[in-house]
């Protein structure tokens, strides 16, 4: 019973969010695979931010997840008497080549159960995840966990700068919940949320784009993701690169879908997955502003306020962490203030981070060629598609992904550790935190496999016929 | 009429043959890449399945397992800090072996130093710790036989 609340109640609530603001039918469709995963990722950071609020005010943070569920299934109700599933009705047109779509289909089932089996195998390997995971996230989730009363705020003292007390609380707060849940500690609480994010980020890619772009373009894209095996290796290292990458993709998906069927809804849950990027990592914060800068600039004010509805309600304890909680980052603590202007202003630190940026973009996969090369080539390939309905997201999510990486840039810039050391451990995995955006974009932005059209050959029996029905015409119908 | 006749259309059987169309070079391409993308990553998952074993050896020779931590996490008060010392160097030397300290002792703050009432004694060599905590100005409180001990400072 246990195990099945850790999971299934951030998925109700997810769930019933993504019904009572993007759109459902009244029983289940096939897109509801779509809503299940957006829904998980948004239910496990609001069932993270009720634990933590839990914790400060006192309150029990299941009770919280309880009134969250309640309230997300009554909104559900009320509107259940227009019911509809806005996607189902406006399908993209697509020309039914089942053989294609089924072997595609089989190559990413292929591809994804490998992937796991890695995930699986490495998590043997290493229950306690990587580095980060332990002397960050996991040992944060002690504190939470082990501590009662207020004693978890000694997790956040300044003798353990090393473990980065400042950063946010999505995952130690979601894995202290399941500990408490399950009434002592597993590491398969850890491992499983990790296998959700690394998972749940290649089928949020294929369920998003198969909606916007057709099946076919959403199985490529899928494929493309399930092709990075960093992600699912990083995934089972509990690092929390992995679910800053999959909030950034349910941002842009979200978003993209909210420009195409004009629904405020899908925007606030575009603005919720942003800012619960900002409650996983510093670097979500990073593309929480970068995004909403970028959608200012593109689209001015449109769905603008429902973005930002729903990203304030995620944004606030985040901020009430920050402000009461957290240390400084050790960017811009009085040790990390010292020499800022030396450094940024120093020449060889410019060449360092942008020849390591591209050193480490290029073997970015791994694979035998780059990842980043294969997506180009593709795209060249395949070619922009010309009708293009949606330009808004697409010029807001690459004007996004630039700005988060000009960001990146100056925060190598102003780091006071070594710069070296620094870009070798961390540059593999912030260019994995962009990568299954530009992966999105990509495939967004390109062109869809789609056959010529029909050929008619008419048969040798036809003597005669009339002018109406000419091959021309005959042509045009098959068409 | 006969004319009439005549230009009207006579018309038989009439079957037409659609065949599907094919795709353009460029579609099949994009396939092709993205297919040969997602073969290379099955070679790249096969490298990965040599990934050694659970590697709980700290290089210098503490075994890093939880369970040697066990018995002084029993007698540590619940909250409060403690100092730390070690044979095999302290945080800066060895950053792995202190950092798991703290990540099994928590929510007891670990510090990086000696400098405090309370230190925890995490050892390669356990015939070593009585010696280095009375150069240090430590008793040995507790013993657990395992390269771990708890050390409470002399009274002057």
């Amino acid at each position: 019973m246990t195990p099945l609340l850790i999971v299934f109640l951030p998925a109700a609530i997810g769930f019933l969010l993504v019904r009572a603001l993007g759109s459902g039918p009244l029983r289940c469709c096939r897109h509801d695979v779509f809503r299940l995963i957006l829904g998980t990722g948004i239910g496990i950071g609001l069932s993270s931010e009720c634990y933590f609020v839990g914790l400060v005010s006192g309150i029990s943070g299941l009770l919280l997840e309880i009134m969250l569920l309640f309230a997300a299934g009554i909104a559900v109700a009320l509107n259940l008497k227009k019911a509809s599933c806005r996607f189902c009705e406006t399908l993209v047109t697509e020309d039914s080549d089942r053989v294609l779509t089924r072997w595609l289909a089989c190559a990413f089932a292929l591809l994804l159960f490998l992937d796991f089996a890695v995930f699986a195998w490495v998590s043997a390997r290493k229950p306690r995840g990587g580095w980060d995971a332990w002397a960050i996230w996991n040992l944060r989730a002690h504190f939470l966990y082990r501590a009662g009363g207020v004693a978890w705020r000694d997790g956040f003292t300044e003798v353990l700068n090393w473990s980065h007390p400042d950063y946010p609380l999505l995952l130690p707060a979601f894995i202290a919940r399941g500990w408490k849940l399950l009434g002592r500690e597993s590491n398969a609480v850890p491992i499983a949320l990790a296998c959700f994010f690394a998972c749940g980020s290649t089928g949020l890619m294929a369920a998003s784009l198969a909606i916007l772009r057709g099946a076919r373009q959403g199985l490529l894209a899928g494929l493309a993701l399930a092709a990075t095996p960093f992600l699912y290796v990083q995934g089972a290292m509990q690092c929390a690169d992995v679910p800053v990458a999959f909030f950034r993709l349910a941002t842009l998906a979200a978003l993209a879908l909210a420009d195409r069927f004009n629904s405020p809804g899908f925007a606030v849950l575009a603005g919720a997955a942003a800012a619960l990027g900002g409650w996983t990592k510093n670097e979500g914060l990073l593309w929480f502003g970068a995004f909403l800068l970028a959608r200012v600039i593109v689209a001015r004010r449109r769905l603008l306020p429902a973005f930002i509805a729903g990203a304030l309600p995620v944004l606030a304890p985040t901020a009430f962490f920050k402000a009461r909680i957290a240390p400084s980052s050790d960017i811009f603590d009085a040790a990390g203030r010292a020499g800022m202007m030396t450094r940024a202003l120093d020449p060889a630190r410019f060449i360092l981070i942008a020849r390591e940026a591209f050193r480490h973009a290029w073997n970015f996969g791994p694979l035998l060629v780059g990842a980043f090369a294969i997506l180009a080539i593709y795209l060249m390939v395949t070619g922009l598609r010309r009708e293009n309905r949606d330009r808004a997201i697409l010029r807001t999510g690459i004007l996004a992904l630039l700005l988060t990486a000009v960001g990146y840039f100056f925060v190598y810039l102003l780091h006071p550790l070594d710069l070296g050391w620094i870009l070798e451990t961390t540059s593999d995995r912030l260019l994995l935190q962009l990568w299954p955006g530009i992966v999105f974009v990509v495939f967004l932005a390109g062109r869809a496999p789609r056959r010529l059209p029909l050929r008619c050959q008419l048969a040798t029996e036809v003597d005669t016929i009339s002018s109406s029905s000419s091959p021309g015409s005959l042509m045009s119908r098959c068409r | 009429m006969a004319d009439a006749r005549m230009a009207r259309p006579v018309r038989r059987r009439a079957q037409v043959e659609i065949s599907p169309g094919s795709y353009p070079w460029r579609a099949r391409a994009g396939i092709a890449i993205i297919l040969l993308m997602s073969a290379l990553a099955v070679c790249t998952l096969a490298s990965y399945y040599s990934l050694p074993k659970r590697d709980d050896t700290d290089p210098r020779g503490i075994i890093i397992d939880e369970d040697r931590f066990a018995g002084i996490r029993a007698v540590l008060p619940t909250r409060g800090t403690i100092g730390y010392l070690s044979d095999t160097g302290g945080k800066r030397q060895n950053p792995r072996a202190y950092y798991l300290t703290q990540y099994f002792l928590a929510p007891v703050v670990v510090a990086p130093d000696t400098a405090h009432e309370l230190v925890v004694a995490n050892f390669a060599s356990p015939s070593a710790i009585a010696t280095l905590a009375a150069a240090n100005g430590f008793r040995v409180e507790r013993d657990f036989s395992n390269g771990v001990a708890l050390l409470r400072r002399r009274s002057p």
